[in-house]
């Protein structure tokens, strides 16, 4: 009775370490989950930055794109598909 | 004798061995009365005492909404920055530290001596630093500065969508804009933690731990475009400069559903720094430097000749007049009042008068609204009678406020005062009235939606814990016809063909539009020779989807009408509306 006594008592014990490990465990995880859920805040911000018109369109000038302005159409005839060209004389 | 010395020997060990076993007994009794004392007499006060100081209430605060355009681009959001603050009593050398951090945060080092000098515990140097800043701080490592993470919004698409977005002060309270006018929903819910912790802060298990968990934000889905918001922004940037205008604003509708498309204007501001952005404005000098208004909802204006598509409506509606109905003698300047027209320079209360010279002649109603003669809408006008025509102005929505979802919106004015005579005529061409370029824009609308007004709002749907929700509900009415409509659309498309807006014709489609010149009130009443040059139009002709409304504020005396200023602008943010919404051309030339 005794030997079974003190085996509960320590399993006791053994249950109830690993159950407060668990728990710094996944108090650990929720904090490393709360840090990687911010990372991706600010990694969506920083995409929301980088696809600001105002920042693209400039470089965009600056590599010698532009804005699409004119009205592309195409005509076709009997004879088969032709393409009207735009004012710019763009190939696209 | 040697018993003597016997009892001796044995009565000192016994005395002693007594008295140790009373200092025992008293020792184990005191521990006894002790244990009893901690165990059972206090047992509750100090279990209490230890929950106290075990056990931490925090509160959770709720993360702020997102504001999204409706391609999903972020317009705002809210992320976690550190703020640095001091305990000055700690800092040792407060001159040295202000100068060196004056520097990383950008404050006057003199001011952050002030502080560091006085005698608080607690002072903050700056709140909401950039990125990386705290931590050039910390590198520092300087006794008594700290950092603590605070929350802070930040709008990505910055002054691009700031007259949409509005801003939020330091303590993330909406100020305006959506910002102001979804302040609650947007906020969140606090919600509340109350657990054990150990000496280093973590939650203790099996402790006690009870948490509501905050509710985020709602999310918000707005209308906006935000390329086409841009480039509406940089048409009206290139307008200010190019007409030396103080102010240019624009205004894109989605024809059907009243969905605002674009909304901006120059100058623009940092809803950042709530600062205006522009490199010419001193703040201590010009008071507009620091004028957050979005002129689009928040001011009025009197919109002169655009506002004869009204006046032209009603009189086609009520069945006074049609397209080809001749109006006879229309002149170039009309007496309504004796002696109103004293000089040549007199106009408006009951001296009117066309733009252009001309000789008397009869024009057909089309013809009047083309050329957009005064004279000859007042005479339309006197056939509809005043009360009809104040009728017609309010159901298209003039003289009160639309409904928008933005802060403070300006419900515009109608001046028919008791025992004026000549305010009907002068309301008929866009004078003694005054409404928002919303306003105007919605009642274009109306016309392009083949008769029915349209409550013109912002935001589309919204999100939160529980899903999205479309924005339902929102006030529709029939205005005119659908004929009346129709005729109205042709007419517009006229006067872009060959009217006073050819300046607002779009290669590959065919526009409709109007033209407005009003002459701005000066300090003593009377008008002045500077105009609010407007355009407002639509497109395409054969189904519109899109209105665009243009305002350009003084603009120099070249560019004063709005066929020099305005329609320019509405062409070139037209097209890329159109572009945006992959509208097919008609094929029109312009």
């Amino acid at each position: 009775m005794v030997l079974i006594g003190v085996v509960a008592f320590l399993g006791l014990g053994f249950a109830r370490t690993s159950l407060d490990r668990s728990a710094f465990e996944l108090d650990r995880l929720d904090r490393a989950m709360t840090e990687q859920a911010a990372m991706n805040e600010q990694l969506r911000l920083e995409i929301a930055r980088l696809e600001n018109p105002a920042r693209v369109a400039p470089l965009a000038e600056e590599m010698g794109l532009v804005i699409p302005g004119d009205t592309r159409q195409l005509l076709v005839d009997l004879g088969g598909p032709a393409v009207a060209s735009n004012d710019e004389g763009g190939t696209q | 004798m040697a018993a003597a010395k016997a009892a001796a020997k044995r009565g000192p060990s016994k005395v002693r061995v007594a008295l140790i076993g009373l200092c025992l007994v008293a020792a184990w009794l005191g521990l006894a009365y002790r244990l009893f004392q901690v165990q059972v007499v206090q047992a509750a006060d100090l279990a209490d005492q230890g929950l106290t100081q075990r056990l931490v209430t925090r509160d959770l605060a709720p993360q702020r909404g997102k504001i999204f355009d409706r391609n999903g681009e972020l317009l705002a959001m809210t992320v976690e920055a550190q703020s640095i603050w001091a305990n000055p009593s700690q800092v040792e050398e407060p001159l040295w530290v202000a100068q060196q951090v004056g520097g990383l945060l950008g404050v006057d080092s003199e001011a952050l001596y002030e502080r560091l000098t006085s005698d608080r515990d607690f002072v903050y140097l700056k709140r909401q630093v950039e990125p990386g800043v705290a931590e050039q701080i910390a590198a520092l490592e300087v006794r008594g500065l700290y950092a603590h993470p605070e929350a802070t919004r930040i709008y990505p698409a910055g002054e691009v969508a700031s007259h949409v977005t509005g801003f939020v002060d330091i303590d993330g309270n909406g100020q305006e804009g959506l910002e102001y006018y979804y302040d609650e929903e947007l906020r969140g819910v606090p919600g509340k933690a109350v657990f054990e912790r150990d000496l280093e802060g973590r939650i203790i298990p099996q402790g006690i731990s009870d948490i509501v968990p905050a509710v985020p934000g709602t999310d918000l889905n707005t209308t906006i475009d935000l390329p086409l918001q841009y480039q509406a922004q940089q048409a009206c940037l290139s307008a200010v400069d190019r007409t030396d205008a103080e102010s240019c604003w624009v205004v894109v509708l989605d024809v059907e559903t009243g969905g605002i498309l674009a909304m901006t204007g120059a100058p623009v501001f940092d809803p950042q720094t709530r600062r205006t952005i522009d490199e010419n404005c001193d703040p201590t000098a010009e008071p507009t430097c620091h004028d957050f208004a979005n002129f689009v909802v928040r001011s009025i204006y009197e919109p002169g000749s655009t506002q004869k598509l009204i006046t032209v409506a009603a009189a086609v509606e009520e069945g006074e007049v049609k397209a080809g109905t001749v109006i006879p003698d229309v002149a170039d300047r009309l007496e309504l009042r004796e002696d109103a027209c004293r000089s040549a320079d007199d106009n408006l209360f009951g001296c009117y008068q066309d733009f252009e010279e001309h000789e008397t002649a009869s024009m057909t109603v089309a013809e009047i609204f083309t050329r957009s003669s005064n004279v000859g809408t007042i005479l339309v006008a006197e056939k509809l009678g005043q009360e009809r025509l104040i009728s017609y102005i309010e159901q298209f929505g003039l003289g009160s406020a639309t409904g928008v979802d933005y802060s403070v919106e300006a419900p515009g004015t109608l001046n028919f005062e008791a025992g004026c005579e000549t305010c009907w005529a002068s309301a008929a061409i866009g004078y003694s009235v005054a409404a928002t370029p919303l306003q105007m824009a919605a009642a274009y609308a109306a016309v392009g939606n083949d008769g029915v007004w349209t409550a013109p709002h912002i935001v589309a749907s919204k999100t939160d814990v529980d899903g999205r929700e479309d924005v339902t509900g929102l006030e529709t009415r029939r205005v005119v016809s659908e004929e009346t409509a129709l005729l109205m659309q042709e007419l517009l498309a006229n006067v872009v063909a060959e009217g006073t807006g050819q300046n607002a014709s779009v290669e590959g489609y065919r526009v409709g539009g109007k033209t407005g010149t009003a002459n701005k009130l000066g300090e003593d009443g009377r008008y002045t020779e500077v105009t609010r040059a407007s355009f407002v139009g639509m497109a395409p002709m054969d189904d519109p989807q899109v209105v665009v409304a243009v305002l350009i504020d003084a603009p120099s005396f070249k560019y004063r009408t709005g066929g020099a200023s305005a329609a320019p602008v509405f062409a070139e943010v037209m097209e890329q509306a159109l572009h945006r919404l992959g509208v097919t051309p008609d094929g029109a030339t312009g």
